[in-house]
Order: C-alpha cells, then sequence, then structure tokens
C-alpha cells in the first residue's frame, strides 16, 4: 500500500496514470465492450501513429521548442514512401531507408532555420508546416498514390506472432526514446536547454548542435508515422496526417511535459497518448456522436492539465 | 528611548512550517526614526519575520503591535494602508507604466476622486522635487535602472505615508556610486521620521547606516546591538554561532608564470583598449561600476563574446575561443555574474547541475556512467561542503550559497588552469561567503589563475594581488595591493 501511495505521488507520471485508471474503470463500468484483448489491441494499434509522433515532438517540447509542422512531414514522408515503393520500381527497405533520411533532412530544415535566425520555433514550423503540405501535394500532383508494394501493406496491416505490427513499431519507439532521454549524454543536454539555455552554453554544451538534433529526431519519428499511415490505408494521400500535430503536442502535455521546457518524460507521453487514444474508444462504444467527442476531447485536454496543476500542489503536502 | 516612541513591537512570535520551526519566540522593537539592520544567514528567518510583520503569513505564536494596536487579524492591504511598506529585493513594479504611474498604482480614486493623469504626474513632480531626485516622471519603468527602479518604490512607499519601511537587501544590486545615493536618501527618511529596517549581507553598510543591529539565528534573536556594543568581527560570530579567525583569508603566494595576456583587446561598445597579464598562483581583481564592461572582459575570455579587436594569448599561444565549450577545453573555468541567469539549471539536482557541459568525461559510448558522476559529484559535495537536505534535491532548493558552491564545483570538475569569477559570492551568506575566499586562497596556492571580478569593493581588495579598474569600457589603471585603496579605486571608477 506504502509503495502504491509513492508511486502516485513521488514519480512525475503518478497522476495521468491515475486519470487513465479512472477513465478505464469508467468505461468498464459503461459498456462490456471495453475491456477486451481484442479492444485493447485496437486501442494500441489506433494510437501507434499519433504515440510515434508525440515521442519524437517530446524531445523538441522539453528542450524549450515547439515543431507544428509534424502533421505535413507525415503526409509529405507517407507521399515519399508511396512514390519510392509504387510499382514495385525500388525495393521495400530502399524505399523505407529513403523515407526516413527524408524526414530527417526536414526536421535538419526546421532546426537550421530555429538555430540560425532565431525565429520562435512556433513560427517558423507554422511556416514549414504550410511548406510541407504544398510540398506533399506537388509530389504527388493532388492525387492519393496507390498501386504500393504489397510488402508495404505488411507494415501497416500485418502482425508478428499475433502482435500488429504498428503495436511493435510503438513499443520499439518508445523504449529508443525512453532511453535516449533518461540514460544519454544528449537526453541529459536536452534537458539542460529547456531548463535554462544560456547557463547551458555557458557551462559549455553546443546548444544549438542539441537542438538541430531534436528537430531531426522530431522529422525522424514523422517519417516514421508517415510510413505506417501509407501502408494502413495502402495509399500516398498528400492529405493525410492533417492536425495530427495537435494530437500528438496534446499527449505530450497531458503527460505532464512542461511547455516551458526543461522537464518531461517518455513514459508521460505514453500514457498521454494511450488517455487520448482510450477516451476517443470509449465514446464511440458507448456512441457518442463524433461531433460531441471533438468537444469533450477539448473540455478533457484542459481539464487535465488544470487537475495535473492541483496534483502536483496536492502532492507537496503528502 | 521612551516606551511610547515605540513604533513596532514584536512580542515573542513563534512561525513552524510542517513541524520546522522557522521563527522561535522573536521579540523586536523599533522606535520612530530609526535605521534597523537585520543580519543572519541564509534561513535565519529574516524574510518569514518581514512577511509576518506585513501580514503574509501569521505566526502560529505571539503578537506584533504597530502605534499601540496590535496586527492580528488585519490583511496585508490593512497594514499597507496603517502605514508599512516593503521593498521586495526583486522589484514589484509595472515596467510598461511610467514613473508616476507606477507611484500612483491602485490609487488612482484615492478620498473618492479620480486622479488624472495630470494630477498624477503633478503629484510626482512635486515628491520629486521635494526629495531632489532627478528622474522624469514620464519616463516608462522599464527604461530605467534598477537603482532608479528601487527609489521609484521607495518613493511609492513615502507617497503612501509609510511609518515604516522593510526592505530585503536594498543595496545587492546596486554600485557603489548608487549605494551612495541610496544612503542619502534613507537618512533623509529617517529625518522625517520614517523608520527602516533592512537586511544585509554587507558588513559595511550594516555599520554605516544602522542605528541599531538586530541579529537573527536559527530563528531565534540574538540579541539587538547599538554600533558601539559590536564590530564586524563580533557581529559575524554572532550571526554563525561561531568563531571566524579572519573574514578575508589571504596570504601572498609564489606568483608563477604568465598565463593569459591580453594585447590592445576590444569588444565594441562594451569595452576597448585592455591589456594585462594574468599570472600563475595570482588573483587579479577587475573592479567598476556596473556595466563599465568588466564583466564583459570575463566573458570574451570565455568565449561568450566575441572580441571586436586585439589578441588574447593562453601561455605564449594565441587563443580566440570560438564558444564556451571551446574555452572550457582550453582549460579556463568561469562563473557568470547572474546565478540564475547564466548558471544553474533550476529543475536539475546537485550532480546533473555539477557535471553539466562536462559529461563527455563520462562517456560510455552513447550513455553516461551515471555510477561515476554520482561519485564525482558526492566527492565534490564533500569537498566544498555542499549542503543539501536529500538526495537528489533540485538545486532551485538550496540557499543562494550551495547552489554557488555547487557552481563552483562544475567549474573545479574540468580542473581549470584558470578562472573567472564574476561576483563570486553576490547575494549569498555570511558562512559560504567566508568558505567561498577559502577555497578561492587555496585555488590561488594551487597555482590557479583567477581573474576576480567583483563589486564588493572590500571583498575586491582584500583577496586580489592586483586591481584593474574599469570605467565606461576603458582601462582606468592597474593598482598593486598596496596601492589599492578604496578611495582610489573609487577615484578611478568614477571617472
Amino acid at each position: 500500500m506504502k509503495e502504491l501511495k509513492a508511486f502516485f505521488t513521488k514519480t512525475p507520471t503518478g497522476g495521468i496514470f491515475l486519470a487513465l485508471i479512472l477513465v478505464c474503470a469508467l468505461f468498464s463500468s459503461m459498456t462490456s465492450r471495453f475491456l477486451t484483448p481484442t479492444n485493447i489491441s485496437v486501442i494500441l494499434n489506433q494510437v501507434s501513429v499519433n504515440a510515434i509522433l508525440a515521442f519524437g515532438v517530446t524531445f523538441v517540447i522539453i528542450a524549450g521548442g515547439i515543431d507544428l509542422s509534424l502533421g505535413s512531414l507525415v503526409a509529405v514522408c507517407g507521399v515519399v514512401v508511396a512514390l519510392l515503393s509504387q510499382n514495385n520500381e525500388y525495393s521495400l527497405w530502399l524505399a523505407i531507408i529513403g523515407t526516413l533520411i527524408a524526414g530527417i533532412a526536414l526536421g535538419a530544415l526546421n532546426g537550421i532555420i530555429v538555430v540560425l535566425t532565431k525565429v520562435p520555433p512556433f513560427i517558423v514550423t507554422l511556416g514549414t508546416m504550410t511548406i510541407g503540405r504544398g510540398v506533399a501535394l506537388i509530389l504527388s500532383k493532388g492525387r492519393p498514390i496507390s498501386d504500393l508494394n504489397e510488402s508495404l501493406n505488411f507494415l501497416g496491416n500485418g502482425d508478428l506472432l499475433g502482435i500488429p505490427i504498428p503495436i511493435l513499431f510503438l513499443v520499439l519507439s518508445y523504449a529508443t526514446c525512453h532511453i535516449l532521454l533518461t540514460k544519454t549524454i544528449f537526453g541529459r543536454y536536452v534537458k539542460a536547454i529547456g531548463g535554462n539555455e544560456m547557463a547551458s552554453y555557458v557551462a559549455g554544451v553546443r546548444v544549438n548542435r542539441i537542438k538541430l538534433y531534436v528537430y531531426m529526431i522530431s522529422g525522424l519519428f514523422a517519417a516514421l508515422a508517415g510510413i505506417l499511415l501509407t501502408a494502413r490505408i495502402n495509399t500516398g494521400q498528400p492529405n493525410a496526417g492533417l492536425g495530427f500535430e495537435l494530437d500528438a503536442i496534446a499527449a505530450v502535455i497531458i503527460g505532464g511535459t512542461s511547455t516551458r521546457g526543461g522537464k518531461g518524460t517518455i513514459t508521460g507521453t505514453l500514457l498521454g497518448v494511450l488517455f487520448i487514444g482510450v477516451i476517443n474508444n470509449g465514446l464511440d462504444l458507448i456512441n457518442v456522436s463524433a461531433y460531441w467527442q471533438q468537444v469533450i476531447m477539448g473540455g478533457i485536454i484542459i481539464l487535465a492539465v488544470v487537475l495535473d496543476g492541483l496534483y502536483q500542489k496536492l502532492k507537496m503536502n503528502i | 528611548m521612551a516606551e511610547q516612541d515605540c513604533l513596532l513591537k514584536i512580542k515573542g512570535i513563534s512561525l513552524a512550517f510542517s513541524g520546522t520551526p522557522i521563527l522561535k519566540s522573536v521579540d523586536l522593537s523599533l522606535y520612530q526614526g530609526e535605521i534597523h539592520a537585520l543580519v543572519g544567514e541564509n534561513g535565519a528567518g529574516k524574510s518569514s519575520l518581514f512577511k509576518c510583520i506585513l501580514g503574509i503569513i501569521s505566526p502560529s505564536q505571539g503578537e506584533i503591535i504597530f502605534l499601540n494596536e496590535s496586527l492580528s487579524g488585519y490583511s496585508i492591504r490593512d497594514i499597507l494602508r496603517k502605514g508599512i511598506a516593503m521593498i521586495h529585493q526583486e522589484l514589484m513594479l509595472i515596467p510598461e507604466l511610467t514613473v508616476a504611474e507606477n507611484i500612483f498604482l491602485g490609487r488612482e480614486t484615492t478620498q473618492g476622486k479620480r486622479m488624472g493623469l495630470s494630477e498624477i504626474n503633478q503629484a510626482t513632480t512635486d515628491l520629486f522635487r521635494e526629495y531632489d531626485l532627478d528622474i522624469p516622471f514620464g519616463a516608462f519603468v522599464k527604461d530605467l535602472s534598477i537603482a532608479h527602479q528601487q527609489i521609484i518604490e521607495i518613493m511609492r512607499s513615502v507617497s503612501q505615508k509609510a511609518r515604516l519601511i522593510l526592505m530585503d537587501e536594498p543595496t545587492s544590486s546596486l554600485t557603489e556610486k548608487e549605494v551612495v545615493f541610496f544612503r542619502q536618501l534613507i537618512f533623509r527618511l529617517k529625518s522625517e521620521g520614517i523608520s527602516i529596517v533592512f537586511t544585509s549581507h554587507k558588513m559595511d553598510e550594516v555599520f554605516d547606516f544602522s542605528d541599531k543591529i538586530s541579529v537573527l539565528r536559527d530563528g531565534e534573536m540574538v540579541g539587538t546591538f547599538s554600533k558601539a556594543e559590536v564590530d564586524p568581527m563580533s557581529l559575524v560570530k554572532k550571526m554563525v554561532g561561531r568563531e571566524m579567525k579572519d573574514f578575508y583569508p589571504n596570504a601572498l603566494s609564489e606568483v608563477g608564470q604568465a598565463i593569459i595576456r591580453v594585447n590592445d583587446l576590444s569588444c565594441v561598445p562594451h569595452f576597448e583598449h585592455v591589456n594585462f597579464t594574468l599570472h600563475a598562483g595570482e588573483v587579479l581583481g577587475l573592479s567598476g561600476l556596473v556595466g563599465a564592461g568588466r564583466s564583459d572582459i570575463g566573458q570574451v575570455l570565455f568565449g561568450v563574446k566575441k572580441k571586436t579587436s586585439g589578441t588574447m594569448y593562453l601561455k605564449g599561444q594565441e587563443y580566440n575561443p570560438g564558444n564556451p565549450s571551446e574555452a572550457l577545453q582550453a582549460g579556463l573555468g568561469y562563473l557568470g555574474e547572474d546565478r540564475k541567469e547564466m548558471g544553474i539549471i533550476p529543475e536539475m539536482n546537485m550532480t546533473e547541475n555539477m557535471s553539466l557541459g562536462l559529461l563527455d568525461a563520462y562517456r560510455k559510448f552513447l550513455f553516461i556512467d551515471q555510477e561515476k558522476e554520482s561519485l564525482d559529484a558526492a566527492e565534490m559535495q564533500s569537498r566544498l561542503s555542499v549542503h543539501s537536505a536529500k538526495e537528489g534535491q533540485r538545486i532551485q532548493n538550496l540557499s543562494g550559497g550551495n547552489q554557488q558552491k555547487v557552481l563552483f564545483g562544475r567549474i573545479l570538475l574540468n580542473n581549470p588552469e584558470v578562472l573567472i569569477l564574476d561576483e563570486p559570492t553576490r547575494g549569498i551568506d555570511v558562512m559560504s561567503k567566508f568558505e567561498i575566499y577559502t577555497l578561492i586562497l587555496a585555488l590561488k596556492k594551487q597555482g590557479k589563475a583567477i581573474l576576480l571580478i567583483s563589486s564588493d569593493l572590500p571583498e575586491l581588495l582584500a583577496m586580489s594581488d592586483r586591481v584593474i579598474v574599469i570605467s565606461k569600457g576603458k582601462q582606468m589603471a592597474e593598482l598593486s595591493r598596496e596601492e589599492a585603496s578604496p578611495e582610489k579605486v573609487l577615484e578611478y571608477s568614477l571617472h
């Protein structure tokens, strides 16, 4: 009991974890279709794209930045992987690696502009968001790209030992990002520059380099998300990923990462993603209309952050 | 003094936060027209005492009597109206409003009649004329110096007819020249019967300004003394509760070879044509008013700012760091002027703050060798006696003195040959100051070359082997330890 209390009060993600358990309990009591192995698998599958995006952008936000271009990068990379795997022209591996490199390059572009111009990242990525959308439309000539390599479809809809591939990617991405943030020099410096950029610079941290890297990571995971999305719908869609950046950022914030930078966890982000996913899924199951779902979702995001603030205060007194 | 002159009487107030006693049955009497210094180490309870007087927190025991009336049960606003004002260390002005608007903020409708902009401006002009202040009433507060902003706050208290003004480290961000003006102003207030209680870590000011000195230690009132009863040494002893041999430890050591040579160095618009040599085993003091360019010299040496012309040599080799990381690798260490801005990462703990920028030494492939990191930090912690309440505590919850020691730890972990220390003891308690002086001396004995930048003149003169005086970006004088008297340094600074 003591350990349990300590978990909820001492760990930074205890609050969101508690909230997740509460909504799960709520939906289980309302419908028997919620807490079934199939539905859990469905939820994880549904959230995988958002999770992968959110893991990447967590680094950007902890470093004190923001990346609004995520959704557009998903579209560009989705179109790129579709073009590369159309009509079996190139091998699947080449298509995937090429797309991941494209994602890193686009992220690097964000990073370079942020570092060189000192324009706030909000503005820079707002610009590249629009540019990216345009590029996706140019590359695809405004049309969906079909006739894709069949093995690509496997990435989106297949499974390995009964586990859907997107969920495997989710788990892999989670582990990689978690280790990167908590165990590596890079992760420590990401938190440092988000906590106090000037102090980090004076202490000898190569601030610009770290900033560039976080946008590259964000781009890499956007590319991975784009590949999975294209694979799932078996088409390269220039209009894919619209508004994805907002879902990802919402998950990061619900997961306890400070928008002012300096602190946050990948586990928190995962819980934030699951929280959003569970609510969407649960509202579907109890037949709330899609219109009302949006209203409820928005309210919950605000509520979650408000409650987390109260909870943090409460924790101080326990 | 007769009992009826007593303005404020504190009778046995006690206060505790979650079981930890902060104030233990504190008594204090203040008289009209008295300047009273409240001294004690950080955490001794000075700020808590101020908060009790202002009604921000209510004591668990005891009573505060102001003008023969108990203040218990009154709100902060009521207490302000009764004539107690506070000047906080972080000033509480609205930068985007004018001087006059700030002074009358929240009081535009006094006595039922609304004061228009012209009335406010007129009232401010009259007030400033009365006090011989040369600050334009229409200037925006954001364009004023810290010293002027502080005067605006004091004037706000005066215009509110304050009888008692509490000031928390009022001189900590002022230059020598500004302190002189500040002194005149508080003596003027005193002559009008206004009482002032202030805190300060600077002994010379405590003795210069005050009529009486009260000492708090660990929440207890050690006593109230007149200036005749104590001297700086005995006062420090009362504050820390033990003997200290000499506040500024010093010993001349062998000065070694030249480590840094600066030739006609300029960083326009901050400073121009600076020349000096810094030797191993030497403390070179850089003196000057705030904004004279002394901090910028340190920043150029450490690669934070870029030189515009001139040359720097490190052990005979030309040296021009592109960024702090290069300076670090070249064997320099740097302590920035402002701990909050250029020093600590508030959310991180002691260990993470110490190893910041030095993690390549703890690299295991991509990962941090956290075991070795904690071990080194712990060793540094005991060497510098950093007091951290519990393991993993965030540095923002440590006292200023301990934060500063952690930053010293960061420098020493890299074992530099040259240390650039900008305001190493600003805003920290007496005991930590003493420890830092001892440390600087030990480093000097080890043969480190130390560039000391400080606005605390007694400190600078006591610690330095030579002093360079900078004024308005120009090098005015280089004085030996014997030549460097406070008067002489100040004269060159004001040149």
